[in-house]
């Protein structure tokens, strides 16, 4: 029994043994792929579009309905400019589409057109995008976009994601409820402590268990930024982390003063509606009166709800801190096929008369000023408000700063330390310095990788 | 009498508390089920379970489903691979499983061993390393992963639970078999299958259910929306960035709800037999 045991494992050693051999020789093979992937850097585009051949590219974006359909409305229209072009589109839920992109970027089955939100850059690092310098004048034309937004889509000197269109930050209040408390609407403008003002007003009119604000302080980090950006700092610029512990312990203070004098709702509220979106927002349920939110997302918002919404400016500071954010990019993928067939589905998409006027402003405000007023003659009352806010506020802005590398994980951590300070277990101190350090070891860790 | 009395208030009682019991677990599903009916602007805002204002179109739009792609497409593709995977599941796990708990063969507590260690296997661990063959032999955007795999009697789980049931049908049924004539194959086919019914039901029912509701595999390996399953169409109503349509996601996952449960009421004599009988023996 014992000797048959032995082979038994002889036999399996061999067998992966054999298996890891057949696996180095195929190793070659795929660094090979890799490497003509990043050697695009230098390759003039491949010559594989020439006319009468048929090619398919397949393109994969995240969205709702609404978006699905009129993407694919889009696609109908670029199939029959195009005919020699077949586009396979592969479009899902936001759930899950970083996951499976990852897979596939890694499994190199990636579509050739990919939708990117900010977080582009970190796919520039897996050297999973190619550079789209050599299109621009060619099948890219970027005459009429913003200069800010092309250099958004921009790094270390290469081009690799055109905007699809841009969003600001907006606080949105409700009409309807601050009116029937008797409460007074919103100034066009205001500061931090007008605002604060403004709220104690409120407060005081309100029952309980309604509040003048949603608790923003951590329901995303852009709205720090924006904090930190009125004071000269940021939360990530030239490569390093921009603010001090000190900025974060003010930011934490602010804050809590609010909810002390219950402006914002109770911790533990807070919590159980985290504000990220229209299903997790006590706004919504019509129980607080003014939010942070992202300009596109003003519709969803007004669609989950009966009263009627505004909008308004963020609280001025110091200094200019707004920024206009592009929303997605479509970049093209490093082992693509068919580089100027991409190229050429991405400029289309934006700069077509018929495209962008099937596409409207659901991927945010278009970056082309002649597509802008296009859209301008048509549109519903919503998204007009969203036009006026656009006109108002693009005014005073500055250029946006990069996201901080893992901005995800950053974002998930110093909602959970914000967390811990709302129910008290750390005080703002050791907040501010866990903030600062957990910042400051994000960078570390994408330098090493 | 008295006792009586006694006997019908305690059961009263009895009563009561399980029902509530049961409405807090069932309150999810209610809450799901009366959503489906409320208008968009009332799903959230609106506490009540009781909608204000009675709609159909949430399962109108639905059924339209999204991306011009109709509900009912994904409702098809779900039961195309549930359905194999259960005809395969039921087919290999059985074979094995009668090996195991019939046949004598060499190193079979080593081979037992090992496949319950598969069981014990997070599955995460081997997902990267499928994802990469997989993708080698060309099968992604297709249905083969989620199949073929079945085939070679991948799930542990189920191949134990028919070893357990296998193991309490009496041996005098196949030495009898024996004297009549019959080999390996005819006893597997003709004593075993037949007397392993509830066993292999029970297979039947959590290979179905845990395929229908399978979101990772599918979102892995489909790429096309055309094929995506329940769970990828369901998920497409939301976006978690933007206009969700919870209406109509609560709608179609009613619908998608109904197979199973249908499933499940017609198959429960034999479920709970199943489940009982291998518990015990276990």
């Amino acid at each position: 029994m014992k000797k048959r045991i032995i082979a038994l494992f002889v036999a399996v050693l061999l067998i992966f043994t054999f298996t890891a051999c057949s696996n180095d020789s195929e190793a070659p093979d795929d660094t090979g792929a890799d490497k003509s992937g990043n050697d695009e850097n230098s390759k003039e585009p491949t010559d594989s579009g020439e006319d009468g051949e048929d090619v398919e590219i397949s393109v994969t974006w995240w969205g709702s309905d609404t978006r699905h359909t009129i993407t694919l409305d889009m696609i109908d229209a670029f199939e029959e400019k195009y005919p020699h072009i077949k586009v396979n589109p592969e479009y899902g839920s936001p759930d899950g589409y970083w996951d499976k992109l990852a897979t596939r970027v890694a499994g190199g089955t990636a579509p050739d057109v990919i939708q990117f939100g900010g977080n582009y850059p970190d796919y520039v690092d897996k050297g999973a995008l190619l550079p789209l310098n050599d299109f621009v004048g060619k099948e890219i034309d970027l005459e009429q976009f913003d200069q800010d937004v092309v250099d958004a889509g921009t790094m270390d000197g290469n081009l690799y994601g055109i905007c699809l269109g841009t969003n600001m930050l907006t606080l949105v209040y409700n009409k309807d409820l601050i009116e029937r408390v008797g409460g007074e609407l919103p100034p066009e403008t205001w500061t931090w402590e007008e605002m604060e003002k403004w709220a104690e007003g409120l407060a005081e009119k309100m029952d309980s268990g309604y509040f003048p604000m949603s608790d923003n302080s951590k329901s995303q980090t852009n709205y720090l930024g924006y904090f930190l950006r009125q004071r000269g700092n940021s939360i990530y610029r030239d490569g390093e982390v921009a603010f001090e512990e000190q900025d974060i312990v003010d930011w934490i203070n602010l804050w809590e003063g609010f909810r002390e004098k219950g402006l914002v709702p109770d911790a533990e509220t807070a919590s159980a509606y985290p504000e990220t979106g229209p299903d997790t927002s006590l706004f919504v349920e019509g129980k607080t009166a003014l939010i942070l939110i992202y300009s596109n997302q003003v519709r969803a918002y007004q669609d989950a709800m009966e009263d009627e919404l505004s909008l308004t400016l963020l609280p001025k500071g110091e200094e200019t801190a707004a920024w206009i954010m592009p929303s997605q990019y479509m970049t093209v993928y490093s082992k693509t096929e068919h580089p100027n067939e991409a190229a050429t589905f991405i400029n289309f998409m934006v700069n077509d008369p018929e495209a962008t006027s099937i596409l409207g402003n659901e991927r945010g405000v278009s970056s082309s000023a002649e597509v802008r007023e296009l859209l301008a003659e048509s549109s519903s009352p919503v998204d007009t408000k969203v036009y006026e806010y656009f006109n108002v506020a693009t005014k005073d802005v500055k250029p946006m700063d990069p996201n901080l590398p893992n901005d995800q994980e950053f974002n998930d951590t110093f909602k959970l330390i914000l967390e811990k300070v709302a129910f008290g277990q750390i005080d703002a101190e050791e907040g501010g310095k866990q903030v600062y350090e957990l910042a400051n070891d994000l960078v570390e860790k994408a330098g090493r990788d | 009498m008295n006792r009586d009395l006694k006997n019908k208030t305690s059961n009263f009682f009895v009563h009561v508390i399980v029902i509530a019991i049961g409405f807090i677990m069932l309150y999810p599903i209610l809450w799901l089920i009366f959503s489906s009916f409320k208008l968009n602007e009332h799903i959230f805002s609106d506490v009540s379970l009781i909608p204000k204002k009675i709609t159909l179109e949430h399962y109108v739009d639905g059924w339209q489903g999204i991306g011009r792609i109709p509900f009912s497409r994904f409702l098809k593709n779900s039961f195309f691979v549930s359905i194999m995977s259960v005809i395969v599941n039921v087919i290999s796990c059985s074979m094995v499983a009668y090996a195991f708990g019939r046949l004598d063969f060499s190193l079979k507590n080593i081979w037992f061993a090992i496949m319950m260690l598969s069981i014990m296997l997070p599955t995460h661990v081997t997902n990267i390393p499928r994802y990469v063959m997989f993708n080698k032999f060309g099968w992604i955007d297709t249905y083969y992963p989620l199949i073929i795999p079945k085939i070679l009697a991948t799930d542990g789980f189920f191949i134990f639970l028919l070893v357990q049931f296998i193991r309490g049908i009496p041996t005098d049924l196949d030495e009898s078999a024996t004297i009549e004539g019959c080999g390996p194959i005819q006893i597997y086919w003709r004593i075993i299958m037949p007397l392993a019914k509830p066993a292999l039901v029970t297979t039947a029912l959590f290979t179905f259910l845990w395929t229908w509701d399978d979101f990772f595999n599918p979102l892995i390996y489909l790429n096309t929306p055309e094929k995506f399953t329940v769970p990828l169409g369901l998920r497409m109503f939301l976006d978690s960035t933007g206009e969700s349509n919870w209406g109509s996601m609560f709608a179609m996952s009613v619908v998608s709800l109904i197979p199973s449960f249908i499933l499940f009421l017609t198959m429960q004599n034999y479920f709970v037999e199943g489940i009982t009988t291998t518990g015990i023996k276990g």
